[in-house]
């Protein structure tokens, strides 16, 4: 994933820093957004790792045949169906 | 040898959720037939508080978002699922804990919204208890639907099922996130952000529920339906797994294009639109696919009316998510914000796509469940075509109507004066643009009631089939070499990036509740927390649902502060919780109200609108007046805007009560120099209303305004 990880070590340090200063010096109505943007980059950073998760799974190797295999009903009706709830 | 397996699919779990989806459609539609009637029939409420337009409108949008789009969306996607996966629903008994908790919140929407118990935020109205309600039902759901893909028998989830779980996902976020409250008492709480913070969060969330809600698992429904309904492979699946990813990482960022020339910083106002235009491809990625599925297959179009509904819902969507991005734009955003055009815009999106994909689902469902045919091909055609004369009913007059109210709120005639100073004027104009609609929505409505009774003959002729035999392979569960955190250890980069998020993250839950509880210093100085009196007036705005007509959010426009006055600061919002900004103007906005009509005009204009000002098309109301203040909760409230953060005074709170009467006194002393006898005034409602309303954006002082 993320080869160069020499350059993280100043980027997470200045985040810090940027944010202390930002936090103690500017004071506006919208230190919220602080929140939601960085929940949304959570979320965001998590969709990311379930993307990666799904494509080292396998998930996208067959684009054909998923939308295919879908149109086929499994089921079997037989009298066996059971009419009546339980 | 591959093991065949044999089991049953479970409809029964479908069909509740289905029957409830049919069911709260009927109600909550009537009550949007309603609401729409009210507009250009003012009186048509029987003169009772629970049945007024701002009371009745929140039960709408939520009866329409989650009780008949929320139980089709159940419907559609526990059908979909179990044979996409080859496997039924994990549990049968959580599914029918989800169902029954799902339709107990629902009812107590019912009872508490017209009562107008409710947080104000929309779309997420239900107060705190019911809000525990939702999370308990939905947590339910994500269960069994989690445990039905651990158990599953196709390796491979269809796109569908990754729209859906990234609903349960997002819309899990949102609701903690827009619901963050301290409760007063067991039917009051208040927001923990307040102002434009509170604004932010809201239509954060309320953006996102567009997009979670009604757009990411119907995007799933019609992956599953339409291909089984044309009995056609989608167009592309290579599309539609490119466009979903993209579409759930750019919708999170186009929130703010609801704060559009708000007190919304510049930046974040760019962003939202930046965003919200990049949305379009993604949304027409969806569009597209669904459209030429069914290339090759339009003689099926012609004979089914299934596949009918599917056509116009996926072309409605397309619309919408044009018109979404283009206004996002500022300046087309200038001339939409307030008026009837988003008020159309969501209509385009609910009757067409949410209400067309829905009927289309349950054409298509019904029939199969019951082992029969379609009760009458014929009635479902009516269906189709009254329901889309009526949406094109519905939506054109809105545009027009839109359109006519900003044009004719930013008119200025040569001698530099607004053409309709006078409010009154831009609303006159467009009733019959109203009454229009609800024609359209009246035909809208026949066709779901077409629908009810085509699907109940449908039932009646058929046998229902509960649990629906079925047979699929076993699946292989294949090992994974590189197992949970061995796999993170062998990537050093990705182990650095997130040992620094959850430092990250560790930082940010510590800083950031720190600065948001800390940050009530006034921006500026002459801004003041609300007196008790103002306090229980401005709660009684909330209940009425008044924000559902009025804005208190002035732009800086020529036009807006010529009519208004000064435009609106940020810094004025800080004590605001909830913020009540609005988001459509059917009646004037207020947020310079403050000081402009005497006490009496505010008096008489309560009791009957129509008496201060002939053709207004607001409610009435009378029992202002007749209603003691309820003072129960106001020691509670003080104590927990302290906490929020609100500057009042230890020990206040002793003395809130007797500060919020003896204003209470001044104000009916007031009136009744002026005339009003009505005994015991000062203990009536309408003082405290009158209090707040005449303490609105004065902290600021007077601006310059023309208005008359």
């Amino acid at each position: 994933m993320i080869h160069n990880y020499k350059f993280l070590i100043y980027f997470d340090r200045l985040i810090l820093l940027f944010t202390f200063v930002l936090f103690n010096v500017i004071q506006t109505q919208m230190e919220a957004i602080y929140l939601l943007i960085f929940m949304g980059a959570v979320v965001a950073v998590g969709f990311l790792l379930a993307f990666f998760i799904a494509v080292k799974n396998g998930q996208f190797d067959d684009s054909t045949t998923p939308g295919i295999r879908m149109l086929f009903d499994t089921e079997i009706n037989t009298e066996k169906d059971k009419r009546d709830k339980k | 040898m591959t093991k065949i397996d044999r089991f049953y699919y479970d409809n029964d779990i479908v069909r509740k959720f289905a029957i409830a989806s049919i069911v709260f459609g009927i109600i909550g539609l009537l009550v949007g037939l309603t609401i729409a009637f009210q507009l250009f029939l003012p009186d048509w409420n029987l003169g009772i508080p629970w049945m007024t337009y701002g009371r009745l409108r929140p039960l709408h949008t939520n009866a329409a978002i989650f009780a008949f789009v929320g139980n089709a969306i159940f419907t559609g996607v526990y059908y979909s699922t179990q044979r996409l996966v080859k496997t039924p629903m994990w549990s049968k008994k959580l599914g029918c804990f989800h169902f029954w908790t799902w339709q107990a919140v629902i009812l107590a929407a019912a009872i508490t919204l017209p009562l107008g118990i409710t947080s104000s935020h929309e779309y997420a109205e239900l107060e705190w208890p019911i809000d525990l309600g939702i999370a308990i039902s939905w947590i339910a759901f994500g269960i069994n639907l989690i445990m039905t893909l651990v158990k599953r028998r196709e390796s491979h989830i269809y796109v569908a099922i990754w729209f859906f779980i990234s609903t349960w996902i997002t819309i899990t976020m949102l609701h903690v996130g827009n619901n963050l409250e301290i409760p007063v008492s067991m039917m009051k709480s208040y927001p923990v952000f307040a102002g434009v913070h509170d604004a932010l969060i809201q239509w954060w969330y309320g953006h996102n529920a567009v997009a979670f809600f009604l757009t990411t698992p119907y995007l799933g429904l019609m992956y599953y339906f339409v291909p089984k309904a044309a009995n056609r492979p989608v167009y592309s699946y290579k599309l539609s797994i490119i466009h979903f990813w993209t579409l759930i990482f750019i919708y999170i960022w186009a929130g703010p294009h609801h704060l559009l020339y708000t007190a919304l910083p510049d930046w974040a106002q760019s962003l939202g639109t930046v965003m919200s235009l990049m949305l379009i491809a993604p949304s027409w990625g969806g569009m597209l696919n669904g459209l030429l599925t069914l290339r090759g297959a339009w003689d099926k179009v012609r004979q089914d009316p299934v596949l009918k509904f599917f056509v116009v819902a996926i072309t409605a969507y397309g619309m919408s998510t044009f018109e979404g991005p283009m206004m996002s734009i500022k300046s087309v955003n200038a001339i939409t914000h307030y008026t009837d055009w988003t008020v159309a815009h969501v209509h385009v999106g609910t009757l067409g796509w949410n209400g067309f994909l829905t009927f289309g689902m349950f054409y298509y469902l019904f029939p199969k469940m019951y082992k029969t045919k379609l009760y009458s091909i014929k009635l479902a055609e009516w269906h189709f075509w009254l329901g889309t004369i009526g949406i094109i009913l519905w939506v054109i007059p809105m545009y027009w109507a839109g359109v006519t109210e900003q044009l004719s709120w930013k008119q200025f005639s040569p001698d530099g004066t607004l053409v309709y100073g006078n409010f009154l004027d831009t609303v006159t104009q467009v009733i019959p643009m109203y009454m229009i609609r609800a024609v359209g929505g009246t035909l809208y409505y026949t066709g779901l009631l077409m629908a009810v009774w085509n699907l109940w003959k449908t039932a009646k002729q058929g046998t229902f089939v509960a649990y629906e035999e079925a047979e699929a392979p076993a699946l292989e569960r294949i090992k994974h070499v590189n197992k949970g955190h061995r796999w993170i250890e062998s990537r050093m980069g990705a182990f650095y990036f997130w040992a620094f998020i959850a430092v990250f993250i560790g930082g940010m839950v510590e800083i950031i509740p720190t600065i948001l509880v800390k940050s009530n210093t006034p921006t500026i100085t002459s801004v003041k927390p609300y007196t008790p009196l103002e306090l229980e007036g401005r709660d009684l705005y909330i209940r009425e649902g008044c924000v559902g007509c009025h804005s208190q959010m002035i732009r800086p426009f020529r036009s807006e502060t010529a009519r208004y006055g000064q435009y609106s600061k940020a810094g004025e919002f800080i004590y605001d919780r909830p913020f009540l900004f609005g988001s459509k103007r059917t009646g004037p906005d207020l947020h310079r109200l403050g000081g402009k009509y005497p006490n009496k005009w505010h008096y008489d204009h309560m009791f009957d609108p129509r008496s201060t000002s002939p053709g207004s098309i607001m409610p009435r109301y009378p029992w202002f007046q007749e209603n003691d203040i309820d003072y129960s909760t106001l020691e509670s409230k003080i104590n927990v805007l302290r906490i929020l953060g609100t500057p009042y005074a230890d020990g206040f709170e002793k003395k809130a009560v007797e500060a919020a009467k003896k204003q209470a006194k001044e104000i009916a002393a007031d009136l009744k120099e002026n005339g009003i006898k009505t005994p015991g005034l000062e203990n009536k409602e309408i003082v405290a209303l009158i209090a707040y309303l005449q303490r609105l954006g004065t902290d600021i002082g007077k601006g310059e305004t023309t208005m008359k």
